[in-house]
């Protein structure tokens, strides 16, 4: 029984099988095998162009590999997507655009319909709980370009929770935020991840060291993917050259002591 | 002066046909604006006297060839836009060239006076019949009836294209049935203030409202009322002064645009 359980957590949901990609015949991402396993927290990090938010564009069915095969929960990417969530990195920057925070939040629970989609009363429920949950519903009523980076990247996380995702895709979801609402963030994310699996897109190997249970270094190839354990020699190859693992002096489980 | 309009036919005429036109202004021109299509709008508006030409040269209904023509322009447009890697404005622009390109030539190859044809540049609303007021009526009712069924779909590609296909939304629909609705705008508005000057109305009065409001439902009421003030005072002061119509009107929803900027610029000074 604790073995089905167990069985049942370390089961695959996200199977990237040697996928290939360029932009204009330059390659972005060569063989590339990851598999995600269900509750896990993997910080995929690498330099910046080095194919991360290509690889998650990928896993996402934004973009088709043009080798290889990538399998979400099971079915196609396409498939798979009322399932997924994902809080993009480039988050809208159109600070004009007339859209309040509730609006965006309600986004979250959109899905196709033929004769366009009506929300529901369980579709306001949700929007509610989880902009409560981000703390953001004292100001639901604001646009959403009145909002400060940390601010909004909350909205977009409610938006993403909103659809009761298995997964959530995090791309860069620290950009330009002070360190306590950053904090903020991943203290949100360690508890959703107890029922979901996350997968963060980072080039901050600091910050995100404390929080994930795997890491996998991503620069054109798969340089490795690690549960626990970020290795100088890791993000030497990932970044071309020697990385300092500087942890803010606090001491790291992820971090092995420095060997030089 | 109102008794001039309920005199006149023609008069009642082009004040129907400037409140007809407010309901496309505003609507399609408030998404225009959020979806940073000015540039696409302008362009499918001199593409369109393509459809000009080739309704003279063939002798098809005007109205109804430069529908087809718009439309085409449009897709074609829209679909640059998506699958050109780098600069799709430059393609655009071409295409706005060579469908003027393609009218000019057909309407010189077609013999004989072309009197008419100075009101497709510059629009006139004076010489609407009942049959554009009809075609005006239809589009709008299109125009309403899809923005009313679609407009979460519509809102979620404006503000983040990704996340909607993400959602499972068909994006590259939408977007299609959007361009559509703004080439039949165009085609209706070339009418009233001619293909050349349409880009004004589709973007001045969103672009006034858009500084009143933070939401896009209001954005677009607003800027139905202001489209309609706008048409209505400068339809009345071109005929008072005898000035050409298309031009007062957009001369006048310029002005109004610089006064609000200018006139928030100072209040925002004051209040600070």
């Amino acid at each position: 029984m604790v073995k089905e359980k167990e069985d049942y957590c370390r089961s695959p949901v996200v199977s990237v099988a040697d996928v290939s990609f360029s932009y204009n015949r330059l390659p972005v991402l060569e063989n590339i095998n990851l598999t995600i396993r269900r509750g896990d927290f993997l910080g995929i990090i690498g330099p910046n162009g080095g194919g991360k938010t290509t690889l998650v564009k990928l896993i996402l069915g934004l973009l088709r590999p043009q080798k290889g095969a990538v399998h979400v929960l099971g079915t196609d990417p396409v498939k798979a997507r009322s399932r997924v969530a994902y809080v993009p990195q480039h988050a809208p920057e159109d600070r004009e655009f007339p859209i309040t925070v509730w609006e965006v939040a309600l986004q979250g629970r959109l899905q196709a319909s033929v004769w366009g989609y009506r929300y529901s009363r369980e579709d306001r429920q949700r929007a509610a709980d989880e902009l409560r949950r981000v703390e953001m519903w004292d100001l639901r009523k604001r646009p959403i370009g009145a909002l400060s980076g940390g601010q909004r990247q909350r909205v977009f996380l409610a938006r993403a929770l909103c659809r009761d995702p298995e997964i959530i895709f995090l791309d860069e979801p620290t950009v330009g935020i002070d360190s306590l609402a950053q904090e903020n963030i991943y203290d949100l994310l360690q508890s959703l991840n107890q029922r979901m699996t996350i997968v963060i897109v980072t080039h901050d190997i600091g910050v995100i060291s404390q929080h994930v249970r795997s890491v996998a270094c991503v620069n054109r190839t798969l340089i490795a993917h690690n549960e626990g354990l970020i290795t100088a020699e890791m993000l030497e190859k990932t970044y071309n050259c020697p990385v300092d693992l500087i942890a803010h002096g606090v001491p790291h489980r992820l971090f092995q002591p420095h060997s030089s | 002066m109102p008794d001039a309009f309920l005199q006149f036919e023609f008069l009642r005429h082009a004040l129907w046909a400037g409140l007809l036109v407010s309901i496309a202004c505003g609507v399609i021109g408030s998404l225009v604006v959020v979806n940073r299509l000015v540039f696409l709008a302008g362009g499918i508006a001199h593409a369109a006297f393509g459809g000009v030409g080739v309704a003279y040269y063939l002798g098809l209904p005007p109205l109804a060839s430069t529908s087809v023509f718009s439309v085409l322009a449009a897709l074609g447009m829209g679909g640059v836009r998506l699958l050109s890697k780098s600069r799709p404005d430059t393609l655009i622009g071409a295409m706005w060239a060579v469908g003027m390109a393609v009218g000019i030539i057909l309407v010189d190859l077609t013999p004989g006076y072309h009197a008419d044809l100075f009101g497709y540049l510059f629009g006139s609303i004076m010489a609407v019949s009942r049959s554009d007021l009809l075609f005006i009526a239809v589009i709008d009712l299109l125009i309403l009836a899809i923005v009313y069924c679609y407009h979460q779909e519509l809102m979620a590609i404006s503000y983040d294209a990704e996340y909607a296909a993400v959602c499972g939304l068909p994006v590259v629909f939408i977007r299609g049935l959007l361009l559509v609705l703004v080439a039949l705008s165009v085609v209706m508005l070339i009418r009233v203030v001619g293909l050349i000057l349409v880009i004004a109305l589709l973007s001045i009065p969103a672009a006034v409202a858009e500084e009143l409001t933070g939401s896009l439902r209001w954005m677009m009421f607003l800027s139905v009322a202001i489209s309609a003030v706008c048409i209505v005072a400068g339809l009345w002061l071109s005929f008072i002064f005898d000035l050409p119509s298309g031009a007062s009107i957009i001369l006048l929803t310029a002005l109004v645009y610089l006064l609000f900027i200018s006139g928030k610029r100072l209040w925002m000074q004051f209040s600070s």
